[in-house]
């Protein structure tokens, strides 16, 4: 099999994977800071990469391992701030969408910790066989685990008088 | 339209910022990554030909006289194998210190990827070739020593050097190692970062 690129897989999941990481923490630096420790993970491993699963889903299950390790080994930022943060920012924003896009970062970071992660990528228009595999359960385990994610961020989002 | 195709839009709808570095930034952590590699290398270099020092002065000028002449030979060749992975080490810091920094970052990642090849080689052929000689030589050296103890000393000194050493392989080594490995990854994916934006600048394409 040959050697993935590094730098083109760089160019076309960066985004993707700093979209991930900012759903997951709802903070743009720290969101950089992961993004950027999921690619030095991704390029110290690329030649261990055996063709196994896709490449997306690969680089996707770092992704989301890194967040999920960054949450247990530093829970220092309570949820109160970053809401109290993103709320801030809403209200300064001039522009309606970026206020929406701000808040449906507030209402996705009210989700559980892996919630958090799925939703991000349904909405980014993954696959849910790809999702599935990212996160290690099963297709079906996983539509049920979408229907109630999504019915549970419309709901918050709905609270916040946004629907 | 569905709910949740609203927020799927909102979310479609961001834009994300270009990733921006800060090559200065980078380049300062580099140094700093560098000069602890460099000093890891360095103090392990010094422990390494002091060693040999201790060992001689033991076996050849203190009060203590070995009966065998194997004993003398395991001295020899303890200090002898400690004083060659101590040249080693002074070897890697000199290649260390020769990375320069003022070069272009094209050139610098080559150095550092050069590097980093090297040692990777040096690494697989080396630590278990230093590691299997030294046991070797401890070997020829318990000969005499243990031989004067009694049977209860000989397996508690034995298992201790045992255990030492085979926390020192697989622990100690290892962790320094992956250590000093990361180092060279982050030095590397850095300059990597900066190429890539100074590449991307050039296309006049700098949001990728």
């Amino acid at each position: 099999m040959p050697q993935p690129d590094f730098d083109s897989l760089y160019q076309s999941y960066y985004k993707k994977v700093l979209k991930l990481c900012l759903g997951y923490t709802g903070d743009y630096a720290q969101a950089q800071d992961l993004t950027q420790e999921t690619f030095v993970k991704v390029w110290q491993n690329l030649a261990k990469f055996k063709g196994e699963s896709l490449l997306s889903t690969w680089l996707y299950r770092i992704a989301v391992n890194t967040c999920l390790n960054h949450l247990r080994t530093v829970r220092k930022h309570p949820t109160d701030t970053l809401e109290m943060q993103h709320n801030e920012q809403a209200q300064d924003e001039p522009n309606d969408t970026e206020q929406q896009i701000s808040l449906l970062y507030t209402c996705i970071h009210q989700l559980a910790e892996l919630d958090r992660l799925i939703i991000t990528l349904v909405l980014d228009d993954t696959s849910y066989g790809e999702i599935a595999q990212v996160v290690g359960i099963s297709e079906g385990n996983l539509r049920v685990k979408i229907h109630r994610i999504k019915q549970q961020l419309t709901s918050i989002f709905q609270r916040h008088g946004q629907l | 339209m569905d709910n949740f195709d609203h927020l799927k839009q909102v979310w479609q709808q961001q834009i994300i910022p270009a990733q921006t570095i800060n090559p200065a930034e980078l380049n300062k952590d580099n140094v700093d990554h560098q000069r602890k590699l460099e000093r890891t290398q360095l103090l392990s270099a010094i422990a390494l030909l002091l060693t040999p020092v201790g060992i001689i002065w033991m076996g050849f000028f203190s009060p203590i006289h070995f009966q065998s002449t194997l004993t003398y030979v395991a001295i020899v060749l303890i200090s002898a194998i400690s004083a060659t992975q101590g040249l080693i080490n002074v070897g890697l810091f000199v290649r260390l210190r020769r990375i320069d920094i003022s070069m272009s970052t094209t050139q610098h990642l080559d150095q550092w990827q050069h590097y980093y090849a090297y040692r990777k080689q040096l690494i697989r052929i080396n630590l278990p070739l230093y590691y299997l000689l030294l046991n070797g030589a401890f070997g020829l050296y318990f000969i005499e020593i243990l031989g004067l103890m009694p049977l209860a000393g000989r397996l508690i000194s034995l298992g201790m050097y045992l255990a030492w050493m085979l926390y020192a392989y697989f622990i100690l080594g290892k962790r320094t190692l992956r250590k000093e490995q990361e180092r060279i990854e982050i030095i590397i994916h850095n300059l990597q970062a900066i190429q890539h934006q100074l590449h991307s600048s050039a296309d006049g394409n700098p949001s990728k």
